[in-house]
């Protein structure tokens, strides 16, 4: 099972938001926000969260468990 | 790119042109007094006016290589991307740098001994390996600093969380790394006596890491000064766990190897001076190269 998420796709929809501004609101580089949208990087619970609010969305509504 | 890292730029480029015109004018200078000067023929007269102009010529060379780091470190912190080419021709010209004012030593060696009627063969090698570093660094620096000039700026948007800098410091501690590992073969296979490798091998230990702990200082100093922390984020503190353990796994195993290695039969006399650089440097190229590995192991948009 791999962790699935939504991000490339809220960015686009939220005024096309760069990966580096997405970074600057959650803490993190540029390339932790890409590994995450390529999923190569689980966040953490913490970051997670950051990210969830910075959307105004739920967790499940931005990431998702993807089945073998 | 600001006037000022422009200015920058054009005024090393300038001292390089020079540079390029003063290292191979020490080379033909060194070329005609070696064979001379190893075999106790040289007229004091003419090598006492040679080695003022290379004299002369080093200094240039010495201005040249401090325009060049400053302007390709200035550069470096300033613009959102770095590259192979200028991570490499700050760490080789880092080096450099250091190997001109060995250069002053050497020469001045070279005159004391022989004077006193001694063979200065290894003082000329060392000089001619030097050289040899100072034309890969004008090379490599030349390069760099024109393709900065004519490099556009990208984005100006602001960047809270450093990933340049991070990049840059572990891709200097692979080349650092590679370099004294290179470094440390070849003097094992040379033969050069022990009491030669106890003068040689620290300084050129600590010259070899130069580029890297120049890097780690100014990655500290911007962590320091930035108001954003903790200066690494949870990918970059899990990449360097994850390669911390992998050091570890490797250089725990060698270590043991080569204790017991000074006792076998083959070890040759210079390994007393070599095993602690050799692990230095084999723990610096793992732990630099795994962490890049997991750091970059995706591509850029």
């Amino acid at each position: 099972m791999e962790l699935g998420n939504n991000l490339k796709r809220l960015r686009f929809e939220q005024d096309n938001i760069s990966q580096q501004a997405l970074a600057n609101a959650v803490g993190v580089t540029r390339l932790t926000i890409h590994s995450i949208e390529n999923s190569k990087f689980n966040p953490s619970t913490l970051l997670a969260l950051k990210i969830s609010r910075f959307f105004g969305l739920s967790l499940e509504e931005i990431f998702f468990i993807v089945e073998d | 790119m600001s006037r000022f890292l422009k200015s920058l730029h054009l005024t090393a480029l300038s001292f390089g042109f020079l540079a390029v015109v003063a290292v191979a004018f020490n080379l033909v200078i060194f070329s005609i007094l070696y064979p001379q000067v190893t075999q106790l023929l040289a007229e004091k007269p003419v090598w006492e006016t040679y080695g003022v102009v290379a004299a002369i010529n080093i200094i240039v060379i010495a201005f040249y290589q401090l325009f060049s780091e400053i302007a390709l470190l200035a550069h470096l912190i300033s613009q959102k991307k770095t590259s192979t080419l200028v991570v490499a021709a700050i760490a080789v010209g880092i080096i450099s740098s250091l190997m001109v004012m060995g250069d002053i030593s050497l020469l001045s060696d070279i005159g004391n001994e022989y004077e006193a009627g001694l063979q200065t063969r290894g003082e000329w090698w060392i000089l001619f390996s030097s050289y040899g570093l100072h034309v890969a660094s004008l090379v490599l620096g030349l390069i760099a600093l024109f393709r900065n000039l004519n490099q556009d700026s990208g984005s100006e948007e602001p960047i809270l969380k450093d990933e340049v800098l991070f990049l840059s410091l572990i891709s200097t501690g692979i080349i650092s790394g590679w370099l004294g590992l290179l470094g440390v073969v070849g003097a094992l296979a040379a033969n050069i006596p022990l009491w030669m490798m106890e003068r040689i091998v620290p300084m050129l230990t600590i010259i070899i890491l130069s580029p890297f702990l120049v890097l780690l200082l100014i990655w500290l100093l911007r962590g320091i000064i930035s108001s954003v922390k903790p200066g690494l984020d949870e990918k970059q503190l899990q990449d360097l766990s994850t390669a911390s353990l992998w050091t570890l796994v490797i250089t725990l195993p060698t270590m043991i190897v080569f204790f017991g290695f000074q006792y076998s039969p083959l070890a040759k006399e210079s390994w007393e001076a070599l095993w602690l650089p050799l692990l230095l440097f084999l723990s610096l190229t793992s732990f630099s190269s795994f962490t890049m590995r997991y750091f970059r192991e995706y591509r850029y948009n």
